[in-house]
């Protein structure tokens, strides 16, 4: 549908104020608001995540497209709910406890949300039980963790062994990222994955919730 | 001081680097709360670009005022006739290279940078967010190289501290 490639493309351009007119031309047209989410934004959002992988563009226009594709989103939500049109899933979000830094937790919370995922931002320095209490009230498949200093990098640990006491593992998966975060160390404190950047977060988050 | 809550791991850097400093400083920075707050009202308006590039902007801005802080002290050591000719001077933080974050708490009660606005939270870190601690150490500038041996440098992704070791290096 044309109506839907144009969508798509304007938010890959940041044209927040083309994708709202558009979403709402497509919302005019009866055109099923789970359509216009995965054929025109989230297919928009996927085109300019790939891009970022190739270094074809840079983080601001990431982050343009984003904005362009919450203009879209917010139109849409009211319709998803009324629908009863659930997430592609749901994240429980956090920089740990000692950790002030929110930026790059920030900018994870949004890609996610751009690829159709409901985020509880539980904000920074975040103690362990918080974050499992949370994943677990709101019923979320996955505990992101954010660190930036080395010093509280340990933190992401205690979350990580909590999901593992509390029997959880089924239910709850953990990832974590941050400056000062490798791979490696995901793997030495048992998260289940680890993401470099947001875009990275999303691709992570879909393979350990089995969407790709 | 520098023993802090007593949390540090057992060797570190800054252990075998402050005892061959010409002179120590504690320094406490700031950049002030408006950015932060800028910052955080331009993501909740879902201005994502212009929120991460502030942010970058005002980190940057942090960082170099760190920078000009320890000229400013090297200045002043100059000033008062000493010889450091040959020495250089780099900053060293709570958080980083093994020195644990609560050994802010010391560097507060000592320094007092709530006199210039900077709060530490109950986790060791401060308020406004763009904000920078710790310990100017001045010295022969080959005291700072130090080999990246310690445990906590296998799991650092960052390794900055190459970077600014690397600057004074070529001073």
């Amino acid at each position: 549908m044309d109506l839907l490639k144009d969508i798509s493309n304007n938010l890959q351009r940041g044209d927040d104020e083309k994708v709202a007119a558009l979403t709402g031309q497509a919302i005019a047209a009866k055109v099923p608001p789970k359509q216009i989410l995965d054929d025109g934004l989230i297919a928009g959002m996927t085109v300019v995540g790939m891009k970022f992988k190739a270094h074809d563009i840079f983080l601001p226009d990431v982050l343009l497209a984003a904005k362009a594709m919450y203009a879209g989103l917010n139109l849409l939500k009211p319709l998803l709910v009324k629908e009863d049109i659930p997430a592609v899933g749901k994240v429980v979000l956090g920089s740990v406890e000692g950790d002030l830094h929110d930026i790059g937790k920030n900018l994870v919370g949004i890609m996610l949300k751009g690829a159709g995922f409901e985020i509880i931002d539980l904000g920074n320095d975040v103690p362990p039980e918080r974050f499992v209490d949370a994943a677990v009230k709101e019923n979320a498949s996955v505990i992101g963790m954010s660190a930036l200093l080395t010093t509280t990098m340990s933190n992401m640990k205690k979350v990580v062994d909590m999901v593992n006491e509390r029997g959880l593992t089924d239910k709850i998966k953990t990832i974590v990222g941050g400056a000062p975060v490798t791979s490696e160390y995901a793997g030495e404190i048992g998260a289940d994955a680890y993401a470099f950047d947001g875009i990275s977060a999303v691709d992570r988050i879909k393979q350990l919730l089995g969407l790709s | 001081m520098y023993e802090g809550e007593g949390r540090n791991e057992t060797a570190t850097p800054l252990k075998e680097i402050f005892p061959l400093a010409d002179n120590l400083a504690l320094f406490a920075i700031t950049v002030g709360e408006t950015v932060s707050s800028e910052i955080e009202a331009l993501f909740e308006e879902g201005d994502f670009a212009l929120a991460a590039m502030l942010d970058t902007v005002a980190s940057e801005a942090t960082e170099i005022a760190g920078i000009i802080a320890e000229r400013r002290y090297l200045e002043f050591l100059v000033s008062e006739r000493r010889n450091f000719g040959e020495s250089t001077v780099l900053r060293y933080s709570p958080g980083y290279c093994g020195w644990h974050v609560s050994g802010q708490k010391r560097l507060f009660e000592f320094l007092r940078p709530e006199e210039v606005g900077i709060i530490l939270t109950e986790s060791y870190l401060m308020q406004p967010l763009k904000s920078i601690s710790g310990l100017m150490v001045v010295g022969r500038r080959e005291i700072h190289d130090f080999e990246m041996s310690y445990p906590f440098c296998e799991n650092c992704r960052t390794q900055e501290c190459r970077l600014r070791i690397g600057t004074i290096m070529k001073r």
